[in-house]
């Protein structure tokens, strides 16, 4: 049931002005069993497998002529605690590659600095997940705030799990991460011509110089009911100017006799690690010495290729199949490949709401640990480098 | 329906374009080997420090110089980690240091030879020879990366990263290999840090080092790929021998801490030392003994007797040695009297466990004959390890096999040089010198404290360094 406040737009200024704020969410929650921890494996409740539970705001104002304001608020909601932020099953632990070979006190101060930041809005922000305003014109909207990326707005197109679950591409790509999901100060221009639609994204990085934590993104995606395709982009820069995390997307995908095929390239290039600085100044205070500090940096780098096929069948009344193949291809020394495939079943009860059931296996060789999480939690590291798991996930979804 | 197909067939065209690939990559950054296998490198070798030869004597007291010489070669201190086996083979890892020469120089050009040096006895568990904050560190690169050798120096399992939580000290069998799984890993990095090895390798340590690099230079001879030389310096070679001389009585000084590191060695070696603690430790000191050692914070003080290992009543109590009787002691009397009476009724073919692990670990009871030149010297007054026993005792046992005397070289620091082309004129020379000046500021007693640590270790590895060298120019 949709909670409608229609404003009382008549006693304001605007003759024509139409106005609607709408209270929405998300919630998401189940039960997944997941092999292959430090503690073996983990059955658990889980909020945000498919979604990541919310609720949220929104409004628009038709002011007519082609102009429109809009705002979104939308918050987290752990459903499990009440929450706004969690962590990983596998807490503070970092994959060991991180600190594998370093001298004890050092590997210990890299720990220290990194492993308590794994989380999901570990600084317990009210509108974590969403928070803008937009004024939409004749010749495009802009919007300001906290948003989503043009990078990931491409990656969750042509995801053929849009991000949900275990089984998304994006789950073999979180520590360190992949790709920026949502960006504070940004300023984005949007355009939507037809099918056509395209993003440019500025993040300000209000850093100690104008281009420091800066983070330029752009996509331009064709979307029709039977075919899409498009390319999305982020570059970042830390808070020393250096060139940091930068994200290329390709994809496509194409429907068809309720089949449904997507595919997706992207390459994920972090010559200097984004939280670079602010580690080496912690290092370097803990009296770590230069050339250790850069061993340290040197592998929180990324240059890596994440590939991923999914298809989809729509069963109508009975739901929907969808198996997919994720493939991470760390092209550094470290070799962290990470292969996941799986199945997940989606059975709705109503047009709100559903059962959900995801089974993701997770192959790691070379150094890889990465764990199996949900859309609105990290999955973490499994127990030690090279160590595969299995994720079960048992849910319900509902949204309002 | 035309564009429904392309459509597929873009999206299909897209994944699989992008599919291959993958595996084994060789790129950039820090390659790992997690595997824990004997010899592997765990990760790339990192650096600590480099420094030049300005920087090194700026850092380093001048009396190192005096006795090392001028450094000639900017010296890369570097950290690495290596997989290895504890004392009853189990996988483990363990870190060390590789000290590597570079420089104009023509000593710091070209393939260099490896020394693989055994560090001495520490209590500190932190011990790191890969810094050059480390005491023994500075001296044998000073001594050796200084002046044009790459240096492999393990911390040994149970020291530093390690993850074994004991150290099986004075193993000879877990030391070897140990030091040799070192040496593996150090030589699978030494590439991507800019050390260029020669074919020569030297195995040299001090104390507790002396007997680790004289059990290596046999295993590495055992193994078909023997060192060019060794020189072991203040060993505990003849550990059954020695052994039985402090529970005679005849206790080295610091017998109160080597004592805990050798019996929990054996004990987690061979399950038999004792059936608990208390069988063979007074109260006091029973508890946690077994952790005690390598600590990773200064000992609390009356952790352990400083000298009293034995009863202020316990008997035998040779003259001069009154210092090692007292209260509280550390071995409970009834465990020195059983290995006493043992060593009385099997003096050759020990029974009790105690003297059978001494025994398994003495290097001259192991019926070998070195086919590879080696050096061993040391101080006749040592306190800590007797010379006589040991270095004397190795000589002895050498020549019993029938080693000619030139390929086994014995230098005492500790007397007067026998004539002008005496080739080890210089360090006994030093050493007097060094001893004569710690008598007068500290008497006789300073000296006793000084000679293990302090005043040998110098001028052993200077001698050992000379002899090495005639070894660098034959083809």
């Amino acid at each position: 049931m949709k909670k409608t406040l229609l404003a009382t737009a008549s006693a304001l200024a605007c003759v024509s002005a139409f106005s609607q704020v709408t209270l929405y969410g998300v919630a998401d929650a189940g039960i997944t069993r997941v092999s292959g921890y430090a503690q073996g494996t983990v059955t658990q409740l889980n909020s945000g497998i498919m979604e990541g539970s919310r609720w949220g705001v929104k409004g628009t104002e038709d002011m007519g002529g082609g102009y429109k304001a809009l705002f979104t608020l939308e918050s987290r909601v752990e459903l499990n605690t009440g929450g706004l932020s969690n962590r990983p099953t596998s807490g503070s632990q970092l994959p060991d590659r991180l600190t594998a070979g370093l001298p004890g006190a050092v590997a210990a101060g890299v720990r220290g600095a990194i492993g308590p930041t794994l989380g999901v809005n570990l600084n317990n922000a009210g509108f974590d997940r969403q928070a803008w305003l937009g004024l939409v014109t004749p010749v495009g909207g802009f919007l300001m705030g906290r948003q989503y990326t043009p990078a990931f707005e491409a990656l969750a197109t042509f995801d053929i799990m849009a991000t949900q679950s275990s089984l998304s591409a994006a789950q073999i790509v979180t520590v360190p991460a992949g790709v920026d999901i949502r960006y504070n100060n940004s300023l984005q221009y949007r355009i939507v011509q037809g099918p056509w639609n395209a993003a440019l994204l500025y993040g300000f990085g209000e850093g100690a110089n104008s281009s420091s934590n800066r983070l330029l993104g752009i996509n331009t995606l064709y979307k029709s009911s039977t075919f899409s395709a498009g390319f999305g982009y982020n570059t970042k820069k830390n808070s020393a100017a250096q060139q940091a995390l930068r994200t290329t997307v390709l994809g496509a995908s194409a429907t068809q006799a309720g089949w449904t095929l997507s595919g997706m390239f992207a390459r994920i290039e972090e010559p200097n690690p984004s939280s670079g600085p602010e580690l080496a100044v912690g290092l370097g205070g803990a009296g770590v010495p230069a050339p250790l500090v850069a061993a340290v940096l040197d592998r929180l780098k990324q240059d890596a290729n994440l590939m991923h096929i999914g298809l989809r069948y729509d069963l109508g009344a009975a739901g929907q199949v969808t198996v997919a193949y994720n493939k991470l291809n760390d092209k550094r020394a470290s070799n962290a490949d990470t292969t996941s495939y799986g199945v997940a079943y989606v059975y709705p009860l109503s047009k709100r709401t559903n059962l959900n059931a995801v089974l993701t296996r997770f192959s790691n060789s070379g150094t890889a640990q990465a764990a199996p999480g949900g859309n609105g939690y990290l999955g973490g590291v499994t127990g030690v480098a090279g160590q595969d798991s299995t994720s079960i996930a048992l849910g319900v979804r509902h949204t309002f | 329906m035309r564009f429904l197909k392309s459509g597929f067939t873009a999206v299909a065209a897209a994944a699989f374009l992008v599919a291959c690939g993958g595996g084994g990559d060789t790129g950039e950054g820090s390659g790992f080997d997690l595997s824990k296998s004997r010899g592997s490198l765990i990760a790339t070798p990192v650096l600590l420090t480099a420094l030049s030869p300005a920087a090194f004597q700026q850092a380093a007291p001048a009396s190192l110089f005096q006795v090392a010489g001028v450094p000639k070669c900017t010296v890369s201190f570097n950290y690495f980690q290596y997989g290895t086996v504890g004392g009853v083979g189990e996988a483990t890892t363990a870190s060390g240091g590789i000290m590597v020469p570079s420089g104009a120089d023509p000593a710091c050009q070209g393939p260099r030879p490896v020394l693989l040096y055994a560090h001495g006895t520490t209590l500190d568990k932190n011990f790191n020879m890969a810094s050059p904050a480390t005491g023994e560190a500075a001296l044998i690169a000073a001594m050796y990366a200084a002046q044009g050798y790459i240096v492999v120096a393990p911390n040994y399992a149970g020291y530093e990263a390690s993850t074994l939580p004991y150290h099986p000290y004075l193993n000879i069998d877990q030391q070897a290999k140990d030091m040799i799984d070192a040496l593996s890993a150090a030589r699978k990095g030494f590439a991507t840090i800019g050390a260029s090895a020669s074919r020569r390798l030297f195995v040299s340590g001090y104390s507790q080092g002396g007997s680790v690099s004289m059990a290596t230079q046999r295993a590495l001879q055992l193994a078909g790929t023997p060192v060019t030389a060794g020189a072991h310096l203040s060993g505990a070679y003849a550990l059954g021998t020695f052994g039985d001389a402090v529970y005679a009585g005849n206790v080295n000084l610091g017998a109160t801490f080597f004592s805990p590191l050798l019996n929990t060695s054996f004990q987690r070696a061979y399950g038999n030392i004792y059936a608990t603690p208390s069988d063979m430790y007074e109260a006091p000191y029973a508890t946690g003994i077994e952790t005690l050692l390598p600590a990773a914070a200064p000992l609390p003080s009356g952790a352990l007797p400083a000298t009293a290992l034995f009863a202020a009543n316990s008997l035998p109590q040779p003259a001069g040695f009154g210092l090692f009787f007292g209260t509280p002691h550390l071995i409970k009397t009834s465990y020195r009297n059983a290995v006493l009476a043992d060593a009385v009724a099997n003096p050759i073919a020990p029974k009790h466990p105690l003297r059978v692990a001494a025994f398994k670990n003495d290097l001259l009871k192991q019926n070998w004959t070195p086919a590879q030149p080696m050096l061993l010297c040391g101080g006749n007054a040592d306190p800590t390890v007797f010379y006589a026993l040991n270095t004397q005792g190795a000589q002895a046992y050498f020549a019993g096999k029938g080693v000619p005397a030139q390929a086994v070289a014995v230098l005492d620091v500790d007397s007067a040089p026998t004539g002008p082309t005496d080739p080890f004129a210089a360090a006994k020379g030093g050493f007097a010198m060094a001893k004569s000046g710690t008598a007068a500021t500290g008497g006789a007693s300073a000296v006793l404290q000084a000679y293990h640590g302090g005043l040998v270790p110098p001028f052993c590895n200077a001698a050992a360094r000379g002899y090495f060298t005639q070894f660098l120019m034959a083809p």
